[in-house]
C-alpha cells in the first residue's frame, strides 16, 4: 500500500490574495500541462526539482500519479523536452481540453431532422427592469479580467449518492411541523419541464437570472455553473443567492412582562389565521428572554416577502423574517490522508503540561455518536433541536473527535483536547441518512444558542455557515456578552464565497484552513472576518460505527482544531474569559505568509499569552515544517 | 518513387466521400419491412438501431440469444463519459457496477487511493459522485444496459461503471479521461466505451489506453462528428480497438460520421433513443443553433432522450461486445474485436472499408458465429517500385483466414469495373503485413484510374473482399 501523502488544490497567488466577492465566478484561464510520474517518483520531489509551485496531485494506474499544473505556452514550448524526460515520467503533454462526440447537430446540418425553422424562445433567462434577478452575478479570469460570452448554467443539484444505497424512502420523514425536511433536494425532481437554463455572459462579464423561472425559493437544489471549455466553476446557488424556507417565516416577539397567559402570541395566532398563515410553533428562548414563533404561509397568493410585511407591525413582534438555511462547511476528501493537526496547531506540545480535563465543549452540529471508542465518556449531554431526533452522524462526530478524542488508545490520534467534554447540540439534519452533507435553519440555531447559555460550557463550536440572520445575530450577541467564545468555520465558499455567517458576526472566532504544509485551502472562504486559520485540509476523523478514521477537509475541521486548543487552554485556567481566549488564539496565532493571510493557531504561543506554563511547548517548539 | 515521373494521387481510402455511393452495394435499406411509425411522428421504429443489429424484440431473436448463451455472466462496462444518472428508474443497481471492496462511509477501504469510489468516480470534480449533468453518459450507459420496455439497452448483463470525465458541456481534460480509463483498467471492467474525441491527440490518452489495451480490456471509440477523414489520431491501433462509424436508417455511412483507415465498425447513430438524465437537454447544452429546447425529450416524464452522434454508434457496438463477454467470459478483447469485425455485415465498399469498416455490427451473426472463424483481407498501400528498370506496382496488405484456401489481387479501370484482370498468380500461402502481388505496370496502361481488389478466399466457400481505388496520375 502507497500512502499518497499529497492533495494539493491548484492555488495561484492572485486568488489567494483576491477579496472574497460574493457575486463572481471566477475561472481558471491557465494552461494545464499534465505528467504521469512512476510509482517510485515522488510528486513534491518532483515538482520541486522541476520549479512547479502550484499543482495539484491523483492517483494514476497502479501506483502512479498524475502531476497537473498551469503553464504559460511558451514556457513550456521551451522546457517541454526537459521535463517530458525528466526521471520518472511516464507520460507528458498538454492537458487538452476533449469534448463529447453525442450531438451530431453541432457539427452538421440537422441530421435530426428537426424542422430549422421554428425556434421559439430560447431557454435563456433575461433580467428585465421590473423583475429581482434570481442571480446576478459576474464572471472572470483569475487575473480579474471580465469573462464574456461564457456560458452560465442552472442546474439541478446532483443527488446524493447515498441514495443509490439507502433508497429516497430512507430520509428521515421527520414531522412537518418541525424544521423543513432535509432531504428535498436529495431526489431533484423529474420531469419533461425541469432541464438547465442557460445564458451566456454579457461583455462586462455580467449575466443574470431571472426570479420565477427554475428554482424559484428552493436555492438548495440549484448549482450556478460556468464553463467556458474546459475550465468549470460550480457553486450551489446559494452561495450568490441565499437558501430559505418559501412558505415560512419566523418571528421573534418580545412578551410584556404582565402577559402571564401568553395574550400576545395568542392575538398573533389570531391575526396569522385571518390572514391564512398558521402558527407552527413557539419556542421560549430565555437566554435572550424572547419568545421564537415560526409560522406558515397558507395562501399561495401571499408572497413571503408580504407576509413578513403583514407580521412585522403586530403587537410584541420585534422581527419577522426568512427562515435561512445553513450548512456544515466540511466534505469528504477524496484522496488519502495524513496526521498533522494536533502538531501543527501546537496541540501535541501544549497536551504535555495540560488536558483540557473538565472543560466543557458545546458542539452545535448534528449529532454525535457518543458510543464511538474515541468518544466514550466524553460526551456528556445530548440534545435535540431539530425535532428529527438524536442521532450518531458523520459531521458531528468527526468535529468532536477533532476537539475530544481519546488518546492512547489505539484508534487514532487526533483529539485536541482528550479529556474535554462534548455537550451535543443537534442543530443540523444530514441530507439523508449517513450523509456528511446536513442542513440546518435559522430557528434551530437560535434554539441551539440558546440551550448553549443556559449550559456552563464556555466554549461553542459551530462549524457551519449560511447568510446574515437577524435572530441569529441576537443570539450570537447574546452568547458573547456572557463571554461566551463562539469558533465558527469560516466557510468553504472559495475565493468567490460570500462572507459566511454566524463567523462573520463581529467577536466570533473565524477559522481558515491551512494544509499540512500550513498554504491556505483553495476552497476556503475569503475575508477580512477570517481571522485565524487551522489544520483543516485531508484530516483524519472518527466515523460513526466506525474504527477506522475517514478523512474531511473543511473550515468546520479548521474550527474544531482551534475549539480543542481552547479547551485546553480553559483547562489550564479554568476563570478565563471566552473574550481572553479569543485575543489569545488570534494574537498568539503565527506563520501567517503575507499580508491577506490569517495567522495559524498556536496552542503555544497562546498559553504563553495568558501566562500558562508552557514547559511541554519549549522542549519541542510546535511544528512549522513538513509533518512527517 | 520519383514523384515527378510517377504522380499518385493518394490511395483512394475515404478520400471521396462520394465513392461508397460509386461502389457501394447498399441494397439492405428498408430491408423490406414496412416504414413504422414512431413515437415523435418518424418513419421508423423508436428502437430502429437495435432492430437493425438483430435486436428486433422478436420470440425468434430472444431463442436465439438463449441458446446461443445459457448461462451469461455479468460483465463490468466502463462508461468514460459525463457521469450516468445513477437514479434513473431503467438504470436500477443491478445494472451498475458496485465496487465489491468499497463501502459509504468516508474511507478508502480498498486503498486504491480514491475515497468512496462505489459506483465509480467523477474527476470532473474529484469526488465519488459521478452523477451526470451532461445527458450524454446516460445515454450511453442506457444504450448499453437500460432496463424498462421503452428503451431496452443491449445488454442486461452489463453493469455500467459510471467514469465522469466530461463536464455539463461535454468537455473534459485529457488527465481526466486518462485517469478515467485508468480507473477502469484498474477495477475489473472488460471494455471501455470512450464517446469522446477531440482535434488534439494527446500522449496521455495515448498511454491510459495502451494501459488498457495491454491489460486486455476492448477499448470501443466513436469515429467523430466532423464529416472529415479524421479518427482516432494519435491513439494505438491495437487488436483490442475498435473505432466505431454512425450509420443511418439506409444503412449509409452518417453524413456527419468521421472516415478513415482506423474504423473497424459501423452502428445506428442517427436519432438514437435512450435515457434522459434528469433535468438535462444534451442538444440544448451543446449549442445547436436549430434546436427547439426539450425537442429531443421524449416520454411523459422526459425520462427519455433522442440524439444522433458517433457517441451512439460507439455505444452499440459496447452493448453488443458486452454480450459477447456475457456470454463467453473466457474470451480476450481482441477475440471480441475480431469475432464482431468478422461476422458484421459489410456495407459501403466491399470488404473492409474506411467509412463503415467491416460493416454494420451484428449481434445474432456475433452470438452464432464460431469464434475462431475468420477472414482477412486488407489492402494497406499500393506503390511503384522499380524492377530492372522498369517499374512495377507493389500491393501490400493482409490476406488470411482460419481455413485459408487463396487470395486474388484483380484490377479494373474505374470507367469499367467488369473489366477484371488478373495481376499476378492467386496467392496459396496467407500474407500478414507483406507484398500481396506486384506486377509490371505496364499491364495498366489502358486508364488512369483503377481500382484493386483484393479478394481472400476460405475453404468454406466464403470470401472477404478489400478494394482501393489507384490513380495513376499522368502516367504512361
Amino acid at each position: 500500500l502507497r500512502t499518497l501523502a499529497l492533495a494539493v488544490g491548484i492555488t495561484s497567488g492572485l486568488r489567494l490574495g483576491a477579496v472574497a466577492q460574493a457575486d463572481t465566478l471566477t475561472l481558471d484561464s491557465g494552461e494545464f500541462r499534465a505528467i504521469e510520474l512512476s510509482a517510485q517518483t515522488d510528486p513534491e520531489e518532483f515538482a520541486h526539482r522541476n520549479g512547479i509551485a502550484d499543482y495539484e496531485v491523483r492517483p494514476a494506474s497502479g501506483g502512479t500519479l498524475q502531476l497537473r499544473f498551469p503553464m504559460e505556452e511558451g514556457v513550456w514550448r521551451a522546457r517541454r523536452a526537459a521535463l517530458c524526460t525528466d526521471r520518472g515520467v511516464q507520460s507528458c503533454d498538454t492537458d487538452y481540453c476533449q469534448h463529447d462526440l453525442g450531438d451530431a447537430n453541432a457539427a452538421t446540418t440537422s441530421p435530426l431532422g428537426e424542422p430549422a425553422t421554428a425556434s421559439p424562445a430560447p431557454p435563456v433567462a433575461t433580467s428585465s427592469d421590473r423583475a429581482t434577478p434570481l442571480l446576478s452575478v459576474k464572471v472572470q479570469g483569475e487575473d480579474g479580467q471580465p469573462r464574456a460570452n461564457t456560458r452560465v448554467l442552472l442546474l439541478p443539484h446532483p443527488p446524493d449518492i447515498a441514495m443509490l444505497f439507502a433508497g429516497a424512502a430512507d430520509a428521515p420523514a421527520g414531522n412537518p411541523d418541525t424544521v423543513p425536511g432535509p432531504a428535498s433536494c436529495a431526489n431533484p425532481q423529474r420531469g419533461r419541464s425541469v432541464v438547465p437554463l442557460v445564458n451566456v455572459s454579457r461583455a462586462d462579464g455580467s449575466v443574470s437570472f431571472e426570479e420565477g423561472r427554475g428554482p424559484g425559493g428552493d436555492r438548495s437544489c440549484w448549482d450556478v455553473v460556468a464553463i467556458a471549455g474546459c475550465a468549470v466553476r460550480r457553486e450551489p446557488l446559494s452561495n450568490y443567492s441565499p437558501d430559505f424556507e418559501a412558505r415560512r417565516v419566523l418571528v421573534l416577539l418580545q412578551l410584556p412582562p404582565a402577559d402571564t397567559t401568553g395574550q400576545t402570541l395568542a392575538s398573533l395566532a389570531a391575526f396569522a389565521t385571518a390572514n391564512q398563515m398558521r402558527v407552527l410553533e413557539a419556542t421560549a428562548l430565555p437566554s435572550i428572554a424572547r419568545t421564537l414563533v415560526r409560522l406558515e404561509i397558507l395562501s399561495p397568493q401571499t408572497s413571503l416577502d408580504a407576509a413578513i410585511a403583514l407580521l412585522g407591525p403586530q403587537a410584541g413582534v420585534e422581527l419577522a423574517q426568512r427562515e435561512y438555511r445553513y450548512e456544515v462547511a466540511a466534505h469528504s476528501d477524496p484522496f488519502a490522508w495524513m496526521n498533522y493537526g494536533a502538531k501543527l496547531s501546537g496541540a501535541d506540545a501544549l497536551q504535555r503540561t495540560v488536558s483540557g480535563k473538565g472543560v466543557a465543549v458545546v458542539v452545535i452540529d448534528t449529532g454525535i455518536d457518543a458510543a464511538h471508542p474515541e468518544l466514550t465518556g466524553r460526551v456528556t449531554e445530548r440534545i435535540d433541536v431539530t425535532g428529527y431526533g438524536i442521532s450518531a452522524d458523520r459531521h458531528g462526530t468527526a468535529v468532536a473527535g477533532l476537539i475530544g478524542a481519546a488518546a492512547d488508545n489505539g484508534v487514532g490520534a487526533y483529539g485536541m483536547a482528550p479529556e474535554a467534554q462534548i455537550i451535543s447540540i443537534k442543530a443540523c439534519e444530514p441530507e439523508s441518512r449517513g450523509a456528511l452533507a446536513a442542513r440546518c435553519w435559522s430557528s434551530a440555531l437560535a434554539k441551539a444558542l440558546d440551550a448553549a447559555l443556559a449550559r456552563p460550557a464556555h466554549i461553542i463550536n459551530m462549524s457551519l455557515g449560511g447568510p446574515k440572520d437577524p435572530v441569529l445575530e441576537r443570539l450570537v450577541n447574546a452568547a458573547l456578552s456572557s463571554s461566551r467564545l463562539i469558533v465558527a468555520a469560516a466557510g468553504n465558499g472559495g475565493p468567490d464565497g460570500a462572507p459566511s455567517y454566524p463567523a462573520a458576526y463581529a467577536g466570533v472566532l473565524a477559522v481558515g484552513a491551512i494544509d499540512s504544509r500550513e498554504r491556505p485551502w483553495a476552497q476556503a472562504t475569503r475575508g477580512g472576518f477570517i481571522t485565524l486559520s487551522a489544520p483543516g485540509v485531508a484530516v483524519p476523523v472518527p466515523v460513526p460505527g466506525e474504527s477506522y478514521p475517514a478523512q474531511l477537509s473543511g473550515t468546520s475541521m479548521a474550527a474544531a482544531h482551534v475549539s480543542g486548543v481552547a479547551a485546553l487552554l480553559q483547562g489550564a485556567k479554568p476563570d478565563v474569559t471566552g473574550g481572553a481566549l479569543r485575543d489569545a488564539l488570534v494574537s498568539g496565532g503565527t506563520g501567517a505568509d503575507g499580508a491577506a493571510a490569517q495567522p495559524h493557531v498556536n496552542g503555544c504561543t497562546a498559553a504563553a499569552r495568558l501566562g500558562i506554563d508552557t514547559a511541554g511547548c519549549s522542549s519541542t517548539p510546535p511544528a512549522s515544517g513538513n509533518p512527517p | 518513387v520519383r514523384g515527378e515521373r510517377w504522380h499518385w494521387a493518394a490511395l483512394a481510402l475515404g478520400i471521396f466521400p462520394g465513392l461508397a455511393l460509386a461502389l457501394g452495394d447498399t441494397t439492405l435499406a428498408g430491408a423490406g419491412a414496412a416504414p413504422a411509425a414512431g413515437s415523435w411522428g418518424q418513419p421508423y421504429p423508436d428502437q430502429w438501431g437495435l432492430a437493425r443489429i438483430g435486436l428486433d424484440g422478436t420470440a425468434a431473436t430472444q431463442k436465439v440469444l438463449q441458446d446461443s448463451c445459457p448461462s451469461p455472466q455479468p460483465v463490468v462496462v466502463a462508461v468514460v463519459d459525463s457521469g450516468i444518472d445513477y437514479l434513473h428508474p431503467d438504470l436500477p443497481r443491478e445494472r451498475l457496477w458496485v465496487n465489491p471492496q468499497e463501502q459509504l462511509n468516508g474511507i478508502d477501504d480498498d486503498h486504491d487511493g480514491f475515497v468512496d469510489d462505489v459506483i465509480g468516480w467523477n474527476f470532473v470534480d474529484d469526488d465519488n459522485n459521478p452523477f451526470d449533468d451532461s445527458g450524454h453518459g446516460t445515454m450511453i450507459a442506457g444504450i448499453i444496459a437500460a432496463a424498462g420496455t421503452r428503451a431496452p439497452g443491449i445488454n442486461p448483463h452489463a453493469r455500467i461503471m459510471a467514469l465522469k470525465v466530461l463536464n455539463a458541456l461535454g468537455h473534459g481534460r485529457s488527465s481526466a479521461i486518462a485517469a478515467g480509463v485508468d480507473f477502469a483498467t484498474a477495477h475489473g471492467a472488460r471494455l471501455i466505451n470512450l464517446s469522446l474525441g477531440g482535434s488534439e491527440p494527446s500522449a496521455l490518452i495515448a498511454q491510459a489506453v495502451s494501459r488498457a489495451l495491454a491489460a486486455g480490456v476492448l477499448v470501443v471509440m466513436a469515429s467523430g462528428n466532423e464529416a472529415r477523414e479524421a479518427v482516432a489520431d494519435g491513439l494505438p491501433d491495437g487488436a483490442g480497438m475498435l473505432v466505431v462509424a454512425a450509420t443511418d436508417t439506409q444503412d449509409a455511412r452518417a453524413p456527419f460520421s468521421n472516415w478513415g483507415a482506423a474504423v473497424r465498425l459501423a452502428a445506428p447513430g442517427v436519432d438514437i433513443l435512450s435515457l434522459r438524465a434528469r433535468g438535462s437537454d444534451l442538444i440544448a447544452l451543446s449549442g445547436a443553433s436549430a434546436y427547439r429546447p426539450g425537442a429531443a425529450i421524449v416520454g411523459e416524464d422526459g425520462e427519455y432522450y433522442r440524439a444522433s452522434g458517433t457517441s451512439f454508434a460507439a455505444a452499440i457496438v459496447t452493448g453488443v461486445a458486452s454480450w459477447m463477454l456475457a456470454c463467453h467470459p473466457q474470451l480476450s478483447g481482441p477475440q471480441v474485436a475480431r469475432i464482431l469485425t468478422q461476422s458484421a455485415r459489410d456495407i459501403g465498399p466491399p470488404g473492409l472499408d474506411p467509412q463503415t469498416g467491416y460493416g454494420l455490427v451484428d449481434l445474432r451473426a456475433a452470438l452464432s458465429a464460431d469464434p475462431g472463424f475468420f477472414i482477412e483481407s486488407q489492402i494497406n498501400s499500393a506503390s511503384v517500385v522499380t524492377l530492372n528498370g522498369a517499374p512495377q506496382l507493389r500491393v501490400s496488405g493482409s490476406a488470411d483466414a482460419s481455413r485459408f484456401a487463396k487470395a486474388v489481387v484483380r484490377a479494373a479501370p474505374e470507367s469499367y469495373p467488369n473489366d477484371w484482370i488478373e495481376l499476378g498468380g492467386a496467392l496459396t500461402q496467407p500474407v500478414h503485413e507483406g507484398t500481396l502481388a506486384q506486377f509490371d505496370l505496364r499491364l495498366m496502361r489502358g486508364a488512369r484510374r483503377w481500382l484493386v481488389q483484393l479478394s481472400t478466399q476460405s475453404d468454406t466457400g466464403q470470401s472477404r473482399e478489400a478494394r482501393v481505388l489507384v490513380d495513376l496520375g499522368s502516367a504512361p
